[in-house]
């Protein structure tokens, strides 16, 4: 998989790669015609929420797995990936462009109900707490990463969350980061928010917090798409 | 990071019921601990719980495919560079 994008892959498996594509790199600028698209090549609606589930929810892993510098856990005859640490994220357009996809969504969990329970769970662990991190430190980490993915609805739904002091500034910037360049991710900046006060339950909640939003906004960018 | 051999109580509970859950070989790590990605959790086992909760509902044939979820995350991967 040195190139996912040169894979020779059949019509439904390739439009599955866009969606998953543009939820990656810019899920603020899926719409309307990515789902006709979609469907076109005869995935359904269930396919598609299962699938925007699916990579969203990956994205999370992949940046607690960045975040704990995970070791590899399988053998692989394949080469070990190197990071081009040095790219740049794409350009985020400014707010007054960011749309919130009024109207009726295109898709809902009543498409892939069997996770809408699980994700109603999972969600309500990460953002309703009070300890390690306190609700406003989740509310500041989350506003932070629905900003960095144009997830208009998100950042207005945490509207009061603007960073504060210097501890929630360097929450934010921490999950600005994880959410925008994952790659870059380093051991020191966990350091200097363990010289803040947080113990170690501490970061892997805030790990978990700012990881679990790229989940949540992306759910939200793609299955709002159709009003956009 | 606790491992399952090392774990307790609420944790050592988490573990065995995950390792209970019906996966595909494959996911199972050579090194018989659980894999890297659930022992990252291993400092909160209520939070393990509830992330692998919603990964198990993932594997759903009906939709979408073992291969083509697999497709899925490893395309997602490439994009973020996370080996994982």
């Amino acid at each position: 998989m040195r190139d996912p994008k040169r894979m020779p892959l059949d019509p439904q498996d390739a439009t599955l790669i866009g969606l998953v594509s543009i939820l990656a790199e810019a899920p603020w600028t899926i719409g309307r015609a990515d789902l006709d698209r979609a469907r076109a090549v005869g995935l359904s609606d269930g396919t598609l929420a299962h699938a925007i589930v699916l990579t969203s929810f990956f994205h999370y892993l992949n940046r607690v797995a960045d975040a704990v510098d995970l070791d590899f856990d399988y053998e692989s005859p394949l080469e070990r990936l190197v990071r081009a640490t040095g790219r740049e994220p794409i350009e985020r357009p400014p707010p007054a462009r960011w749309t919130c996809g009024e109207g009726l969504p295109a898709l809902s969990f009543a498409d892939f109900p069997r996770a809408e329970a699980p994700f109603e769970a999972w969600r309500a662990y990460l953002t309703e707490r009070n300890a390690p991190l306190g609700r406003r430190q989740r509310n500041v980490l989350r506003r932070a990463a629905a900003a960095a993915l144009c997830d208009a609805a998100g950042v207005s739904e945490l509207a009061d969350a603007t960073p504060r002091d210097d501890l929630e500034r360097r929450l934010a910037a921490y999950a600005h980061t994880m959410t925008v360049a994952p790659w870059r991710l380093t051991k020191d900046a966990l350091d200097g928010l363990r010289k803040g006060g947080l113990d170690d339950g501490g970061l892997l909640d805030l790990i978990s917090v700012a990881a679990f939003q790229n989940t949540a906004s992306r759910i939200r960018l793609g299955f709002t798409a159709g009003a956009r | 990071m606790i491992g399952a051999r090392e774990a307790r109580g609420e944790l050592a509970e988490t573990y065995q019921a995950m390792a209970a859950r019906s996966i595909p070989d494959v996911y199972r790590p050579p090194h018989g601990d659980a894999p890297g990605i659930v022992r990252a959790h291993s400092l909160d086992p209520a939070l393990m719980r509830v992330t692998f909760a919603l990964s198990g509902a993932l594997h759903d044939d009906a939709t979408l495919s073992w291969p083509r979820r697999e497709l899925i995350n490893a395309f997602t991967s490439s994009v973020n560079q996370c080996f994982y």
